[in-house]
């Protein structure tokens, strides 16, 4: 057998709890990897399929029937070539709230079920197969359900224009388009018929309008034809196939990629481990590397020990690796299967699997390259006699000759080693700019989750919404009484509408459209420019101004409720809501396309010390049949929530692993470092140097190399963080964001990594302790 | 006059644990070691010669019996209470001779003055004025790969001897010298113990054992004998004692 091999295999032997360390690193990270890949493949078509097992809509909107003639529509796609079905439905509005068992309020909108399907056909999951529910009967979606934790049988409250109605849930269906649990609003279907009772029809404003093409990929080709035919028709709500698509994989991507983000972050912390551990044991048996040459090995021969030894134990962890990886990734798929009714999927592992160990071999290979290059000037008679000797460039540095014994050495090291010392203040900085930017992320997600921002209405901890605009009487009345609840200080009332802009390719975004009598007088700032003031003022968001090209002074072309305003930009807003399309207008403007429009929605501003729970059970008692009466910070829960949990644990985790990485790799470096230097510590010794001296040079050659590392983040994480972090954050509307950093965090984040970097220079240098005086020098 | 003992070795015995069984390096060994005498160390490699002198300096420990400076049990002290003695009592120059790369002579001598001196001027006084004394005033600034070695090893012994040592302790001084580097160090030596200082050398080489007055040959861990000179005073002098020391050895079987 090779004769490295054998080495290698002794090796491994040797040391048996070390290299069983190692293999179990190789496990969890191939598993990780492998179950990721798995994951991410295995779902990755799903949709597709059964869109076309069911034979899912290719383009989906909700109309609103102002300016639109249903009966040409229905000529026009019957004529069309590229339409191969349609179904024109009446539909509720896009964003209906409807309370579900848990109590909680979630949006959606009814669909009247077709008596006879083109497509957009559904899988029962549960509970009776009909053509359609009974009337008070509502079919939910798979995912919704499951998220809601709603089965057959229980009661959803919808306000309709008698008030508040109770549907029961007469069967989950497996909807491919609207499946996952995350769509906001989810889709949900009830009798023909239904929504006219419910809403009345006078009421009844909208349509929801399905299309499947011949292929699916020409829908653009078709929506461009069908703009420039009917332009002033008014979408209240469009998301594309391929949005729903990215939905409803977005779980299952989001699981793969937290596997796959920690996996390698697991992969970097066993590279930096198997570095050191290859350096360090290189250095330990220079002498040894100088013996196998002696022999007559060939420096070839004698790397591929290190390279021999990682392979098995890489071989040996891939077996144990893939039958890992199969359960967990069956794990995971049944919890989606299950969410989702999608049926049985079978793990995909073997392309998977061949990527992962490629990976892993790659990443270890150049590992121990890197890490091998202490060998490639083994002399074999200077190796057996000295051992490891490092190669120490002499520069003469002057420093003051009044510094003490511990300044001076401490000065000679720093500027002595630039490269090691290079390494040491990027691993700092790196982990030190880490937890800057993710303090900067906290700041970012307290400025966007603002009233202001994130739904474009002033600061207020209860808003309130009409549904439907029958009301059991005058909504002035409504309001007069709101303003005389106790601990109501002020109402605002604003008209929120649902309007489209045309792109130059003729497609047509939905926009959110804000109207308020006088905008500086609720707080509702501008980052650029000023507030409308005039009926044919506007200021609209980042996005909307990257995407129409437009910005201050121009003149804008918005379709507002279904009539085209040509009204100049007078300032520059923020808005998180809608993907950051909206515009803010005086109400005038709203008027200039229909006088009727009127306030749908208000925020209340309560008095000092008002419990907001309890004002809403009061509100809700006395005006829930009229209006939604919602708690903003509920909203943000519901909506934002999960966002937020994910970065805080995303974020400890990322901060956990690069401080035990930097740990990992400043323990070894300067372990390596008074391993090399071993000789001239031993004499410093013998003059009378003591361990505590030793420390204290290694230490404060570490505070300065820390010191230095947080200023180089501090002004990292203040002029160049932000950039890139808004840059990441503008396709949510934002692009200016107060980033100031606090300065109790900055110092509370130095004190601990200046603790790390104390705990692991402390542990490096103590473990040379037992190094006996005499063999530092002579051996 | 009957000389102060400086070291009081009684049953010292050291042994190295080499994994399945232990090498003997000293056995029973007990001698003492007189102030201001120059004593050398020699012996066959593997003798013990080194490890005598390491534990004399307390850079090694015995395995067991005492090891006595100045009255002081340096076997039973702690780290601490050796650090005092390395810093202030013993002075120790290497065959190696184990200067700091990157730090010029000067530097060198300064850095180990300051172990002993708070005040930084004096410490960079004593080591000028000992660098002067040892010919090195043009050097200072030199790093260790720009002097030759015999300035190298006579830089080594500057620091050795700059806070004023009691006892030099010097480990084959000579062995990475040629001859002219060597004679003058030993001259330098020779001139050190001239001025009261004691020193204990080990060697191989007979030609540095003659500037002793006390040569000790130990075998096997043992002295196996003592030769007495009187002190090195004349050039002269160096073949008659090289003589001396040769018959001395011979007759141990050198």
């Amino acid at each position: 057998m090779n004769q490295s091999l054998d080495i290698a295999l002794a090796l491994i032997k040797r040391n048996k709890r070390t290299h069983l360390f190692i293999a179990i690193i190789f496990i969890v990270c191939l598993t990780g990897l492998v179950t990721s890949f798995s994951v991410m493949q295995t779902t990755a078509n799903v949709f597709d399929k059964k869109a076309d097992e069911l034979e899912s809509a290719h383009i989906f909107r909700i109309l609103s029937n102002k300016n639109a003639n249903i009966k040409e529509l229905e000529n026009y796609f019957i004529e069309q070539p590229m339409v191969d079905s349609f179904q024109i439905q009446p539909s509720s509005e896009p964003f209906y709230t409807v309370e579900i068992p848990s109590e909680e309020d979630v949006l959606a909108f009814f669909v009247e079920t077709p008596i006879k399907k083109k497509h957009d056909f559904l899988q029962f999951i549960e509970g009776e197969s009909k053509k359609e529910p009974d009337t008070n009967e509502v079919w939910i979606t798979s995912g919704f359900a499951n998220n809601h934790q709603i089965k057959v049988g229980d009661t959803l409250g919808v306000v309709g224009i008698d008030g508040k109605s109770d549907y029961s849930v007469s069967a989950i269906v497996y909807d491919p388009l609207f499946v996952s649990g995350l769509m906001n609003p989810t889709r949900m279907w009830v009798k023909s018929g239904q929504l006219s009772l419910l809403f009345g029809t006078n009421q009844l404003e909208n349509y929801s309008i399905t299309i499947r093409l011949t292929d699916r990929a020409l829908v653009k080709e078709f929506m461009q034809d069908f703009n420039v035919r009917f332009p002033n028709l008014q979408f209240v709500y469009s998301v594309s196939y391929e949005t729903l698509k990215a939905t409803s994989n977005l779980l299952m991507d989001m699981i793969g990629s937290g596997i796959f983000l920690v996996s390698m972050l697991l992969i970097l912390i066993s590279v930096s481990i198997i570095f050191f551990i290859v350096s360090g044991e290189i250095i330990r048996d220079y002498a040894i590397y100088g013996v196998y040459k002696g022999l007559g090995f060939s420096l070839r021969q004698i790397k591929n020990i290190n390279y021999y030894k990682y392979a098995i134990l890489i071989l040996t962890s891939y077996p144990i690796s893939l039958t890992l990886s199969f359960f967990i990734t069956k794990l995971i798929l049944s919890a989606y299967e299950q969410s989702t009714g999608a049926g049985y999927l079978e793990p995909k592992l073997v392309y998977p699997s061949i990527i992962s160990i490629l990976l892993i071999c790659v990443i270890v290979l150049l590992t121990i390259f890197f890490a091998s290059r202490k060998l490639r000037n083994l002399k074999p008679a200077a190796a057996i006699r000295f051992g490891y000797q490092p190669k120490i460039k002499p520069k003469k540095i002057k420093e003051r000759i009044s510094s003490s014994f511990i300044q001076m050495l401490t000065l000679k090291e720093l500027l002595m080693y630039p490269l090691k010392n290079s390494i040491k203040v990027i691993i700092i900085t790196g982990l030190a700019i880490l937890v800057f930017s993710i303090s900067m992320v906290y700041d970012i997600i307290s400025v966007f989750f603002t009233p202001e921002v994130t739904l474009g209405i002033p600061e207020c901890k209860i808003y309130l919404q009409t549904n439907g605009k029958h009301f059991s009487r005058p909504i002035e009345f409504i309001l007069h009484d709101l303003e005389k609840e106790e601990g109501v200080e002020k109402i605002i009332p604003l008209i929120f509408t649902v309007n489209n802009y045309y792109l130059k390719d003729g497609e047509r975004i939905s926009l959110m459209g804000h109207g308020y009598k006088d905008f500086d007088d609720h707080g509702l700032k501008v980052i650029k420019g000023r507030n409308p003031q005039l009926p044919n003022e506007v200021a609209i968001t980042p996005t909307l101004s990257k995407i129409s090209g437009k910005g201050i002074g121009d003149k804008i072309a918005l379709n507002i409720g279904g009539a085209f305003q040509n009204l100049t930009v007078t300032g520059i807003y923020q808005l998180v809501a809608n993907d950051g399309k909206g515009f803010r207008a005086i109400k005038e403007t709203f008027y200039q396309s229909n006088p009727e429009t009127e306030d749908s929605w208000f925020t209340l501003t309560l008095a000092e010390g008002i419990d907001v729970e309890q004002m809403r059970t009061q509100l809700t008692e006395h005006y829930g049949g009229d209006l939604t009466i919602n708690l903003f910070d509920e909203f943000l829960d519901n909506t934002a929530g999960g966002i937020n949990r994910s970065i805080a644990v995303l974020s400890s985790m990322l901060i956990l692993v690069m401080a035990m990485i930097c740990f990992i790799a400043l323990y070894n470096l300067i372990w390596i470092h008074v391993i090399e230097n071993k000789k001239h510590y031993g004499v410093f010794k013998s003059v009378g140097m003591s361990n505590k001296e030793l420390l204290q040079i290694q230490l404060l050659k570490m505070s300065v190399l820390t010191g230095l590392s947080c200023l180089l983040a501090i002004f990292f994480s203040i002029f160049i963080a932000p950039n890139i972090i808004i840059s990441l954050l503008s396709y949510s509307g934002i692009t200016e964001i107060n980033l100031s950093l606090s300065i109790l965090r900055i110092l509370i984040a130095c004190v601990l990594i200046f603790l790390l970097t104390i705990v692991s220079t402390t542990l490096a240098v103590k473990s040379q302790k037992s190094i006996n005086l005499r063999q530092l020098i002579i051996e | 006059m009957e000389k102060r003992i400086l070291f009081k070795l009684k049953d010292v015995n050291k042994s190295y644990d080499t994994g399945r069984q232990s090498v003997h390096a000293i056995r029973n060994l007990t001698c003492d070691i007189h102030h201001s005498d120059f004593t050398v160390i020699m012996g066959s490699s593997g003798s013990g010669k080194s490890t005598l002198l390491y534990l004399l300096s307390g850079m090694d420990q015995v395995t067991s019996g005492a090891v006595v400076y100045n009255e002081v049990p340096i076997h039973q002290l702690k780290e601490k209470q050796l650090l005092k003695l390395r810093k202030k009592d013993f002075g120790m120059v290497y065959q190696g001779i184990h200067l700091i790369p990157y730090l010029s002579l000067l530097e060198n001598v300064v850095i180990t003055a300051k172990l002993n001196e708070k005040s930084s001027k004096k410490a960079l006084e004593k080591s000028v004025s000992i660098l002067k004394s040892l010919d090195l005033e043009k050097e200072y600034n030199r790093l260790p790969s720009q002097v030759s070695g015999g300035q190298q090893q006579r830089c080594a012994v500057a620091r050795a001897l700059v806070n004023e040592c009691e006892v030099l302790f010097a480990d084959e001084p000579t062995g990475a010298l040629n001859t002219a580097q060597g004679e003058n160090l030993l001259n330098i030596l020779t001139k050190v113990n001239k001025n009261n200082k004691s020193i204990v050398m080990v060697t191989h080489d007979i030609k540095a054992a003659c500037r002793g007055n006390r040569i000790l040959f130990i075998k096997d861990g043992k002295i196996e004998g003592e030769l007495n000179l009187k002190s090195f005073q004349l050039e002269e002098e160096l073949d008659d004692r090289e003589q001396k020391i040769y018959s001395f050895l011979r007759q141990r079987g050198w």
